[in-house]
């Protein structure tokens, strides 16, 4: 009989040789193809790697979490990447390489990288963005009203940046001849020197407030470019600076792609410099609108209320018309009479009907009893003065 | 002359009037105040006209 072994026995030996070889942990690159937590708790994972068509496996294994393990892990991983682990994840996985007489090759699975999931950069973006909501400040600007016409601006962004003069064009070329008042803070608007720039530039901007300046929001604007040149956005002194700032800040920052934790601590972000001034200019139009639709209304409602009023014929219409009729031709009578009364009480009208007044020493002779003879008296006619002598008084009694 | 109502002219017009028929106001100063109650009847006849035609438009848009 040939030299043999049990089965146990050769799983046994494999199991030696694979302990032996692998007695440590060891970190492995793969994919999460399926993933099931059991009722006990426990998580089975298989586990894949892909050949370059990404369809085809290469090869292929069983992990498994452990209850009290899993607990721990799954919720590492939410609360660093904000995502469940979860079938098609690619995870840098550390692993006990295990095998069992009845169950074959398993990966014990301790520990998972994050980072190696959502990437570096994204792992640095995710901790600033957490540690502004712990801090509480993630919400504060955009928790500030914009003024439903805001029209005064402090524009942050550099002259020669992309999207600057898009901007500016778009926005004093509106169709509709709106005005805005906006003035540039010039700042360096990409690389590791636009951060600490644009905060200063933020810190002038609050000084000229401070001095009087009126602004309804803060503009910070910048064209598309590198993922590089753009990296400075996601900042955390940055973006700390916009959300605590006093007024809302508006964003505007690369192509429609980009989205950066400024545009998060911003009360209002758009994709792009000339979607900016399209939102702004939008405000006014959507308000210009709604004062037409107005108007109209009212003019619609006054003419019904009038219709209404002649509709009823309850004659209320024609009473008040013939009321205001009679008022009106009574106020003429007045006038009239009173003008009759300035025409009559006119010395120069009077004197035209032969009535002409009677001077002596400078004022008005009234009386027959005020003269004696041999005195001069002055007579005013329409046309001249005539001087006399008087020569005979008769007195009558009035 | 301030902006007066319609009903303060008329009031001041009156007013002159009266001193213009007292038969013992100096004849100089009756001069003046034909003057100035001519000027207020004037007054006084654009107001009421303006008034009128404003009566007139608001009954006539609601036609």
């Amino acid at each position: 009989m040939r030299e043999n072994l049990t089965l146990s026995e050769l799983q046994k030996s494999i199991k030696e040789v694979l302990e032996d070889k692998f007695f440590r942990r060891v970190w492995v690159r793969c994919e999460i193809y399926e993933l099931k937590v059991n009722y006990s708790g426990h998580c089975y994972m298989n586990l894949v790697e892909k050949g370059e068509d990404e369809e085809t496996f290469v090869a292929k294994a069983s992990g498994i979490v452990w209850n009290s393990r899993w607990k721990l892990l799954s919720a590492y991983f939410r609360n660093e990447t904000g995502k469940e682990l979860a079938a098609g994840m690619n995870v840098l996985a550390e692993v006990q390489v295990q095998y069992s007489e009845l169950y074959g090759l398993s990966l014990i699975i301790h520990d998972i990288d994050p980072a190696y999931t959502v990437g570096g950069s994204e792992m640095m973006r995710l901790k600033t963005i957490n540690r502004l909501k712990e801090e509480g400040m993630f919400d504060m600007n955009a928790s500030l009203t914009l003024p439903r016409l805001p029209r005064r601006f402090a524009l942050v962004s550099s002259p020669t940046a992309a999207g600057y003069g898009d901007f500016m064009k778009h926005l004093t070329e509106n169709g509709s001849g709106f005005l805005f008042h906006v003035r540039l803070y010039s700042a360096p608007m990409q690389g590791d020197a636009a951060p600490g720039g644009i905060i200063a530039v933020l810190d002038k901007i609050m000084q000229d407030m401070d001095e009087g300046g009126v602004y309804d929001a803060v503009l910070l604007v910048r064209g598309g470019g590198a993922v590089a040149d753009l990296a400075c956005f996601d900042d955390y002194d940055l973006a700390a600076h916009i959300a605590q700032f006093p007024i809302p800040v508006m964003t505007a920052i690369g192509h429609d792609r980009d989205f950066h934790i400024c545009d998060m601590t911003a009360c209002v972000s758009v994709k792009t410099p000339t979607a900016l001034a399209d939102f702004i200019i939008n405000l006014f139009v959507t308000e210009d609108a709604m004062l037409a639709s107005l108007s109209s209304r009212l003019r619609l409602a006054l003419n019904g209320k009038f219709r209404e009023a002649f509709r009823k014929g309850d004659g209320i219409f024609s009473v008040i018309s013939s009321a205001v009729k009679m008022r009106y031709a009574n106020e003429h009578n007045r006038l009239d009479r009173l003008g009759l009364r300035i025409k009559n009480g006119n010395p120069r009208e009077k004197m035209k009907s032969g009535y002409s007044p009677v001077f002596f020493k400078g004022g008005i002779l009234l009386s027959a009893g005020n003269v004696k003879i041999g005195d001069e008296i002055a007579v005013m006619l329409k046309d001249g003065i005539v001087k006399c002598i008087v020569n005979q008084i008769e007195k009558r009694e009035q | 002359m301030k902006k007066m109502s319609y009903e303060e002219a008329v009031s001041e017009l009156e007013k002159l009037v009266s001193e213009i028929e007292n038969p013992s106001a100096p004849l100089e100063e009756v001069m003046d105040k034909v003057k100035e109650a001519m000027e207020l009847l004037e007054f006084c006849r654009k107001t009421l006209r303006e008034s009128e035609e404003n009566i007139d438009r608001i009954v006539n848009s609601g036609q």
